[in-house]
C-alpha cells in the first residue's frame, strides 16, 4: 500500500498493521511525527486512534504494548533522556488504564515488585513520576483484593515515597473489589482505617511545622471522599468510631473532628457503634501449635486452614498485618517438613503484607532451601542481606547455607565482615569458628572461640564449640577441662554433659563417661540423648543387655524418637554402628533455641541417614533432582504476583552480593589479597551488568567499586547514571564522594538538597557529609560533627517502624567507632576533635561500608 | 534566523526537501521551521545539540521531542522560553488586569483520579450554581490539586478574552447560550489537535484568569510571558510562526469553517506555569466535531496575511 500520501496518523495505522512493535516503539518514543494529533500526549493519541476500534484491534495493541514493555522493563531505550523516559512510561501506564489493556495490566502486576527500585529511580518530580502513574492504573483497575497490603502501606507512609502517594493508597482502598471480585458497593471498612492511619502517620513522621501543611492535604483527601460518598453523619461516626474510640489521644480524632462535626461529643456518648473487628484469640494459636506438634498436617488441615483464614480476614478488614505475618511465618516454620508448598504459600502471603520485614525473607529462603531450590534460596538471602544490612541473622543464615553447600570460603568472608559490622553479635563469632573448623583450620577456629569466650563469657556455645575444636585436635584433656568448667558455669546445659561424656569415652575412660551420662539422666530426665548416649557407652563396655534394656525403656518413654529405635534395631541385627554422638549433636543443635534462630533446618547428615536408614531415600531424591532441573522463578511463582520472578534476577542478586562482599573485604586484607578480591568483585559486576545494564543494585555496587579501583572512570559513571536514574541516593552520595577523593569541597547546600530528597536517610547522609568535611573541610569539622552528634541522639519515633532497625544499627556503629570514648550526650568541644579524627582514621573503612550498604538497600 | 546559518545547511536542506515532497501535515512543520525568524542564536544553538546525525526526518522528529522534554516541558526548572535565551520574544508590558483564556482537554487528568468527565462536569455545574455546595467544592479542589501536581512547567498557550468573548456574550456584554462554543473556540484558537476523529467527544474546560494571577505565582519574575515560537511546543501543523516586524504577539490559525474572507487572526501568547483554581473555570463543554478547516487550507489563508512580513517567505 502506498503510504507516502497518507496523513501521518493514517500512515502510522498502516505501519502498525504491518509491524506493530516497531510502529508502537516509534510512537511511544516520540520518534514518529503524528501530524494533526502530534501535539497531544501519547496516551491521548493512542486513545483517539484505538478507542473506537474493534476488540481485535485493541487486543493487538494490548499484546504489542506488553511486548514493548518486556523489551524495555528495567532498562531504557538508547538515546532517550531520563525526563523523556519517565514521561514515556507515564503515558504507557495511562494508556493501559484508558484503553483497558488487560494483558499488559496483568504483566505489569507481576513485574511491578521486582522492578520497583528501577521505577523509583526514574522519579524526577510529581509530573515525571512513572511509578505513581502505574499505581494509579493499578488502583483504578483491580481484579481482586491482593493489592490491599500495598494500599495500606501507602496510607501508613511505610513506603519511602512522597506524601501524595497516600492519596493513591486511599484511591486503591476505595476501589478495592469486594470479596466476590466485583466493584465495591460501598466504602470498604479498610478505607476508614486508611484515613486514620494516614493522620497518625503524618503526625508521627513530620516535623511540627510541616504537620500543619500536611494536615491540609489530609483534610482535602477526607473531605473529597466524604463528598463522593454522600452519607449521613451517623454513617461516618459509626465507621470511624470503632477505629478511634480506644485511642482518644490519637491525632486522627482531632482531625476527624474538623470534618465530622460533633464527633468528639458523639464519641463520649456513643454506645451503639459497629463492633470493632476482633483480633483472633491468642489461645487459638496455642491450640493450633499444640495440634501441629501432636498430629500430622493432613489430620488438622481443616482446623489449620480455618485458623489462617481468620487471621487473613482480620488483616483484610483492618489493614493490621502484624499478627498475620508473625503467625504465618511461625506456622510455616513448623510445618514445612510436612507440607513445604503450603508453608511457602503462607510465608509468601506474609511477604506480600510486609516486604520490609526481614523475617518474611528468611523464612522464604529457608523453605526454598528445604525444597532443594538452592539457587532461589541463596538469591533470596543475598538480596535480603543487601536490603537489610542491619540484620545480623541474615548474614549468619546466608553463611550457614553457603557452608552447607561447600562454599566455606565465601561463608568465612561473610562471617568476618559480620563481626566487623556487628561486634557484639555472638553468633557471628561462633559461625566463623565453625566455618574455620569445617575447613579443618582448627587452630584458627580455636583462636576465634577463645576470643569469643572472653567477649561473651555467658555464651554456652563458645564453650562447647571450643571443646569440640580441641577434641578435633585430639587435645582431649584440654577439651575435658573446658567441658568441666562449662558444666559449672552452665549447669542447665545438657550439651556440655554429653560432650564431656564423649571426651571421656574418647580417652577410653568408659566408667567415667558412664557416670557422667547417668548424672545427666538425673539432671535432664527428658533428654533422649542422655539415654541413647549412655546406651552407646554400655555397648562399648560390652554391657549389651543393659544397653538394650535402656533403649527399650527410652523408646517407651519417647515413642516418636527415631534414633533410639534405629539404634536398637541395628543392635539386634548385629550391625556396625555409626558414631551416635554425631547424631546427637546434630539433633541437639537443631532443637536449641539459639540455633533455631539462625540455623536453616537442613537435610540430615550422612551419619544420621546411616542410623535412620533414610540414605536410600535421600540418594533417590538427589538423583531425581539431578534429572529434573530446579524450577525457574516463573514456574514456582505463586498466584500472588509480588514474588520476584525471572531467574536472571535471582542470579543477578547473587553476583551483586558476591561483588559487594569481596569489595568490602578487599579493604581489610593484605595488598595481595586486595587485588584478588577486587578482581573477583569486578568480574562479578561485569557479568551482572552485561546481562542487565540498568540493574540498580549492580549499578550502585559498580559505582562504589569504581571509586575504589578506577576513580578516573567514576566521575563519568556517576554523571551518566544520575542522568538516567536521578532518584538514587547511592548515586548522589557516590558522586559527592568522588569529589571528596579529588579533594574538592562540596557545599552545605548540596548536602541539604540531598537530605530534602531522601529525608529518611538523613543520618547516613550526615555521616557521609561529616566524613567529607573531616577530609576536605577547612574549619567546619566541629560544626558538622556536632550536627551529626545531634542527629544520633534524636529520637527515632518519627521514623516508620520498618526502618528503625537500620537507623539503630547506623547510630550504634557511629557511636562505637567515630564517637568511641566520647560522651555522645554532651556537646562537642575543640579538645575532643583530635581523638575523633583519630577514630575516623581507624574506622574509615567501616563507616564508608555502612554508608554504602545503607544507600544500596533499595 | 530560521536555521539559515551555514552549520545548519544540511538540516535546512532537509526542511526544504520536506516542504517539497511530503504530505501537507509534514510539509507544514518544515515550513514553520523555515519561516520562523524569532529564534535567537542561543536557542538555535541549544536546539542544534538535539538534531543528531544522520539528519533525516526520523532523527529530526525524535530530536525535537527530546529537546522539548528536556528544555521546554521541564519539571522541575524553567523552560528555555522564559530565559534570557529568548529575550527578544519576552512580553513584559502587557496589562496585568486583562483576562487570558485557555482551553484544556481534561480527559487524562479526570481519568487519572478515577472520575469520568461527565461526573466532573456535574460537580462543576453544581458548584457554579451553588458556591455553597461544599461537596462539589471539595471534589473540584481535589481534582485541581491532583492535576496541578502532575502538570509540568511547560509554556501555557493562551488567548485573550477580548478576542473571543463574542462567542459567549452579545455586543452589550450579556451572556448568550452557545452550545457549540467548544467547537468554535477550538477553531478560533487553531487547536486542531483537539479532534475527536468521529469518536468520543473531548471534554474541555475554558479557563479564564488574569495576567496578574500569573504574576502572583511568580512575584519576583518579569519573564512570565512570551511570543510563541516553533521551539516552544511539540511539532504541530496547526502552529504558525509570527514575523518579527510589526507583530507583538503570536497569531493562531483560524480553523473555523467560515469562508476565506471571514478569516480572523487571534492573538496567542505563552506564559509560565500557573496552578489552576476553581475560580478560573469559566465554562465546560465538549468538542464534538473535527476542525472546520484542514490545516492546509487554514495555513494557506494565514500565510496570505503574514507573508509580506516574513523575511523568509520566499523560501517556501
Amino acid at each position: 500500500m502506498v503510504t507516502m500520501n497518507l496523513p501521518p496518523v493514517e500512515k502510522w495505522q498502516v505501519d502498525f498493521e504491518q509491524d506493530p512493535l516497531s510502529a508502537l516503539d516509534g510512537l511511544l518514543c516520540e520518534r514518529i511525527y503524528m501530524g494533526r494529533l502530534n501535539r497531544n500526549e501519547t496516551s491521548e493519541i493512542l486513545f483517539r486512534i484505538f478507542h473506537g476500534k474493534s476488540t481485535e484491534d485493541k487486543h493487538r495493541l494490548d499484546i504489542t504494548m506488553r511486548e514493548w514493555l518486556k523489551r524495555y522493563w528495567m532498562a531504557m531505550p538508547s538515546l532517550i533522556s531520563s525526563s523523556q523516559w519517565a514521561d514515556i512510561l507515564q503515558n504507557v501506564f495511562i494508556t493501559v488504564h484508558r484503553l483497558n489493556l488487560s494483558e499488559t495490566h496483568r504483566w505489569l502486576l507481576s513485574s511491578y515488585f521486582p522492578g520497583r527500585s528501577w521505577l523509583r529511580s526514574l522519579y524526577l518530580s510529581p509530573a515525571r513520576d512513572p511509578e505513581a502513574a502505574l499505581l494509579e492504573t493499578f488502583a483504578l483497575c483491580q481484579y481482586d483484593q491482593s493489592l490491599l497490603p500495598l494500599w495500606s502501606r501507602l496510607c501508613r507512609l511505610e513506603e519511602d515515597l512522597p506524601l501524595h502517594y497516600a492519596s493513591l493508597g486511599l484511591l486503591g482502598l476505595r476501589k478495592l473489589p469486594d470479596k466476590d471480585e466485583k466493584p465495591p458497593g460501598d466504602l470498604h471498612p479498610i478505607v476508614f482505617k486508611g484515613i486514620v492511619d494516614l493522620a497518625e502517620a503524618i503526625n508521627l513522621q513530620y516535623k511540627p511545622h510541616e504537620i500543619k501543611q500536611e494536615e491540609h492535604f489530609w483534610l482535602l483527601e477526607c473531605r473529597a471522599i466524604m463528598a463522593l460518598y454522600p452519607r449521613s453523619l451517623q454513617y461516618w461516626v459509626d465507621n470511624f468510631f470503632p477505629i478511634i474510640h480506644e485511642k482518644p489521644e490519637s491525632p486522627a480524632v482531632k482531625w476527624l473532628g474538623k470534618v465530622i462535626p460533633g464527633l468528639q461529643k458523639k464519641m463520649e456518648s456513643h454506645t451503639n457503634g459497629k463492633r470493632l473487628v476482633l483480633q483472633p484469640s491468642p489461645y487459638e494459636l496455642e491450640n493450633i501449635l499444640r495440634l501441629i506438634k501432636e498430629k500430622t498436617i493432613d489430620d488438622i488441615k481443616v482446623q489449620l486452614v480455618g485458623f489462617l483464614e481468620k487471621h487473613r480476614r482480620y488483616a483484610y478488614q483492618t489493614g493490621d498485618s502484624e499478627h498475620l505475618v508473625k503467625i504465618f511465618c511461625n506456622i510455616g516454620n513448623k510445618i514445612f517438613e510436612q507440607d513445604a508448598e503450603m508453608a511457602l504459600t503462607m510465608v509468601e502471603e506474609a511477604f506480600l503484607w510486609e516486604p520490609y520485614n526481614s523475617y518474611t525473607w528468611t523464612e522464604r529462603a529457608k523453605i526454598e532451601a528445604y525444597q532443594g531450590n538452592y539457587q532461589r534460596s541463596i538469591a533470596t538471602l543475598w538480596e535480603a542481606k543487601r536490603r537489610f544490612p542491619e540484620n545480623p541473622h541474615i548474614r549468619t543464615i546466608l553463611a550457614n547455607t553457603l557452608k552447607k553447600y561447600g562454599e566455606d570460603k565465601t561463608a568465612e568472608i561473610i562471617y568476618r565482615q559480620a563481626i566487623i559490622d556487628f561486634p557484639h553479635n555472638e553468633f557471628c563469632r561462633t559461625g566463623l569458628a565453625e566455618v574455620l573448623r569445617a575447613q579443618n583450620r582448627l587452630e584458627d577456629a580455636e583462636a576465634v572461640y577463645r576470643q569469643a569466650i572472653i567477649d561473651f563469657p555467658h555464651n554456652e556455645f563458645c564453650r562447647t564449640g571450643l571443646a569440640e575444636v580441641l577434641r578435633a585436635q585430639n587435645r582431649l584433656e584440654d577439651a575435658e577441662a573446658v567441658y568441666h568448667q562449662a558444666i559449672i558455669d552452665f549447669p542447665h546445659n545438657e550439651v556440655c554433659r554429653n560432650g564431656l561424656a564423649e571426651v571421656l569415652r574418647a580417652q577410653n575412660r568408659l566408667e567415667d563417661a558412664e557416670a557422667v551420662y547417668r548424672q545427666a539422666i538425673v539432671n535432664f530426665p527428658e533428654s533422649v540423648f542422655c539415654h541413647t548416649g549412655l546406651a552407646g557407652i554400655l555397648l562399648q563396655q560390652r554391657k549389651k543387655k543393659e544397653a538394650i534394656d535402656l533403649l527399650e525403656k527410652t523408646i517407651k518413654r519417647f515413642p516418636y524418637n527415631k534414633v533410639a529405635k534405629k539404634f536398637l534395631e541395628k543392635i539386634h541385627a548385629g550391625e556396625t554402628l555409626p558414631d551416635i554422638q554425631i547424631v546427637h549433636r546434630e539433633e541437639l543443635m537443631k532443637k536449641s533455641p539459639e540455633f533455631q534462630k539462625t540455623e536453616l533446618l537442613q537435610k540430615p547428615s550422612e551419619k544420621v541417614f546411616l542410623l535412620l536408614e533414610t540414605k536410600p531415600v535421600f540418594e533417590k531424591e538427589k538423583q531425581r533432582k539431578e534429572l529434573v532441573p530446579e524450577k525457574t522463578g516463573e514456574e514456582t511463582k505463586s498466584a500472588i504476583s509480588a514474588i520476584p520472578g525471572p531467574p536472571e534476577g535471582i542470579s543477578l542478586e547473587v553476583q551483586t552480593g558476591i561483588a559487594n562482599l569481596y569489595r568490602l573485604a578487599s579493604r581489610m586484607v593484605s595488598k595481595e589479597k586486595k587485588e584478588e578480591y577486587r578482581r573477583k568483585a569486578l568480574s562479578m559486576l561485569t557479568a551482572a551488568l552485561n546481562r542487565m545494564p540498568d540493574n540498580i543494585p549492580a549499578l550502585l555496587e559498580n559505582g562504589w567499586l569504581l571509586l575504589d579501583v578506577k576513580p578516573k572512570e567514576a566521575e563519568g559513571f556517576f554523571s551518566l547514571q544520575l542522568s538516567r536514574h536521578p532518584h538514587l541516593l547511592g548515586l548522589h552520595l557516590g558522586s559527592l564522594r568522588f569529589k571528596s577523593t579529588k579533594g574538592e569541597r562540596v557545599e552545605r547546600t548540596q548536602w541539604d538538597n540531598i537530605i530534602n530528597s531522601f529525608s529518611r536517610n538523613t543520618t547516613v547522609i550526615k555521616l557521609e557529609h561529616t566524613m567529607h568535611e573531616l577530609v576536605n573541610g577547612n574549619g567546619n569539622k566541629l560544626a558538622v560533627l556536632e550536627n551529626l552528634r545531634k542527629q544520633l541522639i534524636r529520637g527515632m519515633k518519627q521514623l516508620p517502624s520498618f526502618i528503625q532497625e537500620n537507623e539503630k544499627w547506623v547510630v550504634s556503629i557511629v557511636k562505637q567507632s567515630l564517637f568511641k570514648d566520647i560522651k555522645i550526650e554532651d556537646s562537642l568541644t575543640e579538645d575532643k576533635l583530635p581523638h575523633i579524627l583519630d577514630n575516623h582514621r581507624k574506622h574509615e573503612n567501616l563507616l564508608k561500608g555502612v554508608v554504602e550498604q545503607c544507600a544500596s538497600a533499595v | 534566523m530560521a536555521f539559515q546559518k551555514t552549520k545548519f545547511s544540511v538540516f535546512y536542506q532537509l526542511l526544504k526537501d520536506t516542504i517539497q515532497n511530503s504530505h501537507p501535515e509534514l510539509h507544514a512543520v518544515a515550513e514553520n521551521f523555515v519561516l520562523e525568524e524569532r529564534l535567537t542564536e542561543q536557542r538555535e544553538d541549544s536546539y542544534e545539540a538535539f538534531i543528531t546525525s544522520p539528519i533525516n526526518e526520523i532523527n529530526w522528529h525524535g530530536g525535537h521531542g527530546k529537546y522539548i522534554k528536556e528544555k521546554i516541558f521541564v519539571s522541575p526548572g524553567t523552560p528555555e522560553t522564559f530565559t534570557n535565551h529568548n529575550q527578544p520574544n519576552l512580553l513584559t508590558n502587557i496589562d496585568k488586569d486583562q483576562y487570558l483564556v485557555r482551553l484544556e482537554d481534561i480527559s487524562n487528568p479526570v481519568n487519572r483520579i478515577g472520575h469520568s468527565a461527565n461526573e466532573m462536569f456535574v460537580y462543576i455545574n453544581n458548584f457554579h450554581k451553588n458556591p455553597g455546595n461544599n461537596a462539589a467544592k471539595d471534589i473540584i479542589e481535589k481534582f485541581l490539586t491532583n492535576w496541578n501536581r502532575i502538570r509540568d512547567f511547560r509554556p501555557i498557550f493562551a488567548g485573550f478574552w477580548g478576542e473571543v468573548k463574542d462567542i459567549f456574550t452579545d455586543l452589550k456584554g450579556n451572556e448568550i447560550v452557545n452550545d457549540d462554543w467548544a467547537n468554535k473556540l477550538r477553531d478560533r484558537f487553531g487547536l486542531g489537535h483537539y479532534d475527536p476523529m468521529n469518536g468520543e467527544p473531548i471534554p474541555v474546560l475554558l479557563l479564564r484568569y488574569r495576567v496578574s494571577d500569573i504574576l502572583d505565582v511568580n512575584p519576583e519574575e518579569t519573564k512570565i510571558a512570551a511570543v510563541p515560537t516553533i521551539l516552544d511546543s511539540k511539532l504541530s501543523p496547526f502552529f504558525f510562526p509570527t514575523p518579527q516586524n510589526g507583530w507583538n504577539q503570536g497569531q493562531s490559525l483560524d480553523l473555523s469553517a467560515d469562508n476565506e474572507n471571514d478569516y480572523s487572526l487571534n492573538c496567542e501568547i505563552v506564559h509560565k506555569f500557573i496552578p489552576y483554581q476553581a475560580s478560573y473555570i469559566y465554562h465546560l463543554g465538549w468538542i464534538t466535531n473535527s476542525p472546520g478547516k484542514t490545516c492546509e487550507k487554514a495555513r494557506k489563508i494565514h500565510l496570505q496575511y503574514l507573508q509580506d512580513d516574513f523575511i523568509h517567505s520566499r523560501e517556501i
